[in-house]
């Protein structure tokens, strides 16, 4: 036994290895089936948003796109969406305002009690939104607000503003303190140094954080159902079709509804993810180390190139 | 501007003892830029001072360096000058003016801070341009001095480039020419060579010694490494936990260091406990030592630099000269690092080409003149006033 | 030269110096304080309010009683709705976090350089429209959808089933459906942030992998977990499109009774009593699971 050595071999090793493979699979299989799980409805509306059938039932009928057309003939469809967008709209641009300016204020000031602060800001976000949608209600109709574009607006900006501001603090959190002081070094007082350093070192993530906040608002049902009033934003009105009265026609509505909100998210997550790693400081990013080891070469070639121009230019 | 005469009697309580200072090379002998007047700062929450109560006087046009470890209160000093911080006790001058209370944008003096601080979603000529807009330099002359500055760190050719597409050494050039593109008073440069590798760093070296000679303009530079503040001061103040240990020329700090820190912290150095007895006779523990000058304290540290013992036989016609043990080696490639047994104290030398093992016999010496009393750490500023 | 400093030496004589620090953050800080009171206090000051008030043929009186509250917990209809409300909303999320967390397990420790971007894929469903995610599984389990007629064409059944579409088990699949993406984002963050070095520790000291799981890793991210599934919970629990779309009679859940108080039968006071009682259940739950986890308070 003393004359082992250092390596243990295990028991069993071939059968171990089939087993390996078996739970491996297994793995695979349970991975595939949830991401099918979670994609497959909206693959499914997509296809039926195409389908030449009145009802919506396999087997496929046929491939058209009247169901398209007929959504853009639709009157009282079109004024949803376009009421839809100006409610985004409006929601959006306040969520930005105000959630920049809680975002800067929370990253700046030093007051016990942030931890709250924060939590109430976020709970608008984290509430299911008929409690949102109800209390939000009584609250406009005790202060004799009737419900409308208003309160619809409201409801979005109680949570797309705390979005916006959980965006903007994990960018403010590791922006770089010396910045702001460099530009005051260098003659900028504070409003100054707020335009041209530290508004652009957000300029991103609160695009992104707009976009975000763009199709959450665009989607949004469950509050603003309660808050919506006789103008309905577009989900509300789909909802009144899905349950009195439906047509094909509503896939195709989904279909370029989600069509649109994977484009912003996109654009969104593009934007994200770049302008992250042009931001950081010199530590490297996963991106860098990610494009290193295929352009590993190329990289390394660039720095030798530099250090010999430094040298006869330093001198 | 004050002539050298009347300058010189003015802060003869903040320079170095002895007022020929051959080391003090010419122009330097401006008006004071910056003066730090009994400046003290203290953080809101913290028991003990950051900076305490020092006195410094930095000259028009000199290469000023603030060299300490972390937590010596350099940099706190370097960002009151610069306008970051706000002393608790005492007044910062700036050219005879106090500037408490003013914020760095209104101060004439521009920053080259440890990460650069270039602002990522500029390009590099919109970086180095910023200090001309905020100054409202009309739009013509932006550019010719945005590329005058640019030459000037032999940056030219990457006016369009994106910080993060520069090395650091690059950053650091364009970080300079920023605080330089507006002509300031006083340029203060906070560790800047220390996310460089080695060679880049020695190049730099050389390249902000003859920057600072060409533009002329006062530098304060701060850092922790002393080759660089040896290599690069005209005058350099050495702090420590807060206060200044000694304020003098390089060639003076390391060849006269005034405290024992100074002469530990800079370089290498042999630090002896003395004891002057009564009849004169001076001895370290049980070694026997001959001293230049008689010590103000009959209790003195002695400091002696491993470099200046000679060791072997060439020693015997010095006035110290002791014959001891090997302790231990240490081979350094250019040279040997021996620890040697002599009585009961233990000293370091420095034995060239010679092979010396442990428990080898052993020759050194040197002579009194060599050897600098020290006084112990401590304020410098209240050393200066027992002198 | 020497006059340039002096000139711009004017100190700043705006209002920093005479003003305490202490008030000039309580202005700074105010915004924020009314915004939260607008949005967020009040508005549940006024629905437990209304809770408290009396319904008065449509419109609400001001009259302060504990009647709706009574009245509902007296009422078997309501304890047996707000059970399976319960039981559906702990079912549905149970499921999804049994599902989400292996899942983060496994894309945190199994796709390298791959794993942001299959998260990020988990992460989408939750932007894109709602309502269309639900009502698309009315079509894929009702009688002639897309589920029955797969199952017919392979043979495993004769006729449609009707089993599939309006029951409870349909909300639970729904509902488990909504929350994943949920619970696997806290999953995620909590696992990402367990360093590469501790799985390699573990090793290094001859701990198999499921051993490292079992003393490691799970105690780490259990809080991650635990926020994850309060979440899921929390909206599960409050949910009335899903019970709406494919609930049918069997599938009805606690908010679909708020709907109709506020919509048809008109009965504000009561829907507040009930929007007022699912707060509640999310709050005791939430205590509850932090209890059990000590729950971080980080809000991600």
């Amino acid at each position: 036994m003393a004359a082992e050595g250092a390596v243990r071999m295990p028991r069993r090793r071939r059968e171990s290895k089939a087993l390996k493979y078996v739970v491996v699979a297994l793995i695979a299989v349970f991975v595939v089936a949830v991401y099918v799980f979670l994609y497959a409805p909206m693959i499914i509306t997509a296809l039926f948003s195409v389908n030449d059938s009145k009802i919506q039932t396999l087997p496929f009928a046929g491939f058209t796109f009247k169901w398209f057309t007929a959504l853009f003939n639709d009157g009282p469809m079109k004024t949803a969406i376009f009421y839809s967008l100006k409610v985004a709209a409006v929601a959006v641009f306040v969520s930005a305002c105000v959630g920049l300016a809680f975002a800067l204020m929370i990253d700046r000031l030093k007051i016990r009690g942030k931890a709250v602060i924060q939590a109430l800001l976020a709970a608008p976000l984290v509430a299911p939104g008929l409690v949102l949608g109800i209390s939000l209600l009584v609250n406009f109709h005790t202060a004799k607000i009737e419900p409308g574009f208003f309160t619809i607006v409201a409801g979005h900006v109680s949570f797309i503003t705390p979005l916006i501001m959980f965006i903007l603090l994990q960018r403010l959190k590791t922006a770089d303190p010396s910045l702001e002081q460099a530009s005051m070094d260098c003659g900028a007082g504070p409003l100054r140094t707020f335009w041209h350093v530290t508004l652009p070192g957000v300029r991103v993530p609160l695009i992104a954080g707009c976009l975000l906040g763009f199709t959450l608002s665009m989607d949004e049902i469950a509050s603003t159902f309660f808050l919506a009033g006789t103008q309905p934003t577009l989900p509300v009105y789909v909802w009144g079709l899905l349950r009195f009265g439906f047509t094909p026609e509503v896939n195709a509505a989904f279909t370029l509804i989600a069509g649109g909100s994977l484009l912003l998210i996109g654009i969104a997550g593009v934007l994200l993810f770049f302008s992250a790693r042009r931001n950081r400081l010199p530590e490297e990013t996963k991106a860098s180390r990610w494009r290193r080891r295929g352009a590993g070469r190329r990289s390394a070639g660039r720095e030798r190139e530099v250090a010999p121009n430094s040298i006869a230019q330093g001198a | 501007m004050n002539t050298a005469k009347e300058e010189s009697s003015q802060v003869s309580s903040v320079t170095s003892a002895p007022q020929v200072d051959s080391a003090t090379p010419p122009g330097a002998q401006g008006s004071p830029v910056v003066e730090l007047k009994g400046v003290s700062k203290t953080y809101p929450g913290g028991d003990v001072a950051a900076v305490d109560n020092i006195d410094l006087t930095i000259r028009e046009g000199e290469f000023f360096s603030i060299l300490g470890s972390s937590g010596s209160g350099k940099t706190t000093t370097l960002r009151m000058i610069a306008g970051f911080e706000q002393p608790t006790k005492g007044s910062v001058l700036l050219d005879g003016v106090d500037a408490t209370g003013v914020p760095p944008y209104r101060r004439d003096v521009n920053t080259v801070f440890q990460n650069y601080a270039l602002f990522p979603h500029m390009k590099v000529e919109a970086n180095v341009a910023y200090p001309l807009k905020m100054a409202g330099t009309p739009k013509g002359e932006i550019k010719p001095r945005v590329a005058e500055a640019l030459e000037r760190v032999s940056m030219t050719g990457f006016e369009k480039r994106l910080p993060h597409q520069l090395s650091g050494g690059q950053r650091q050039r364009v970080a300079l020419a920023r605080a330089l593109v507006g002509s300031p008073r006083l340029l203060l440069l906070d560790e800047p060579l220390g996310a460089l590798d080695l060679k880049l760093r020695e190049n730099m070296l050389l390249v902000l010694k003859h920057l600072q000679r060409e533009v002329g303009i006062t530098f304060i530079y701060v850092t922790h490494d002393q080759g660089e503040a040896l290599a690069m001061s005209d005058r350099l103040a050495v702090m420590n936990g807060g206060y200044v240990e000694q304020l003098a020329s390089p060639t003076e700090i390391y060849g006269r260091p005034a405290t024992s820190f100074v002469a530990g912290f800079i370089g290498k150095s042999n630090l002896l406990e003395c004891e002057c007895g009564s009849g004169g006779q001076a001895s370290a523990g049980k070694m026997p030592l001959v001293i230049a000058e008689k010590p103000a304290d009959p209790k003195f540290t002695l400091s002696i630099r491993p470099e200046t013992i000679v060791v072997g036989e060439a020693s015997r016609t010095l006035a110290n000269h002791y014959e001891a043990v090997v302790g231990d080696v240490l081979f350094l490639g250019h040279e040997r690092e021996v620890m040697v047994d002599c009585g009961d104290q233990r000293l370091v030398v420095r034995a060239g080409q010679d092979s010396y093992s442990p428990g080898d016999p052993i020759e050194f010496g040197w002579g009194p003149e060599d050897a600098v009393i020290v006084k112990a750490t401590g304020s410098w500023q209240q050393q200066s006033e027992d002198v | 030269m020497a006059a340039a400093v002096g000139r711009r030496l004017e100190p700043i004589t705006a209002l920093p110096r005479r003003i305490p620090s202490s008030i000039k953050k309580f202005l700074i800080v105010s915004p924020a304080l009314l915004w939260i009171l607008a949005l967020v206090i009040l508005p549940n000051v006024f629905l437990i309010s209304y809770s408290l008030w009396k319904n008065e043929l449509g419109s609400v009186a001001h009259v302060w009683n504990f009647n709706n509250y009574s009245e509902l917990f007296a009422s078997d209809v309501f304890i047996t709705l707000l059970k399976r409300t319960l039981m559906i909303a702990l079912v549905s999320t149970a499921c999804a976090t049994l599902i989400a967390y292996p899942l983060a397990y496994i894309v945190v420790t199994k796709f390298g350089r791959y794993k942001t971007l299959a998260a990020l894929l988990i992460i989408i469903p939750l932007w894109v429209s709602y309502l269309m995610r639900i009502f698309a599984w009315k079509i894929i389990l009702g009688e002639r959808g897309v589920l029955n007629g797969f199952l017919e064409s392979i043979g495993l059944i004769n006729k449609p089933s009707t089993a599939f579409l309006y029951s409870t088990t349909t909300v639970i699949v729904a509902l488990t459906y909504v929350a994943i993406p949920y619970v696997f984002l806290s999953s995620y963050t909590s696992l990402d942030r367990v360093p590469k070095h501790y799985y390699e520790a573990s090793a290094d000291c001859g701990a198999s992998a499921w051993r490292t799981f079992r003393h490691v890793i799970w105690p780490l991210t259990r809080p991650g977990v635990a926020v994850g599934f309060a979440i899921g919970f929390v909206l599960t629990f409050g949910d009335y499109v899903t019970p709406a779309m494919v609930g049918g009679l069997s599938g009805t859940m606690l908010g679909s009774i708020v709907l109709q108080s506020f919509g048809t039968a008109d009965n504000w006071p009561q829907g507040a009593a009930i929007g007022v009682t699912i707060i509640a259940a999310g709050l005791l739950v939430l205590a509850l699971i932090s209890f059990f986890t000590r729950l971080e308070a980080e809000i991600d």
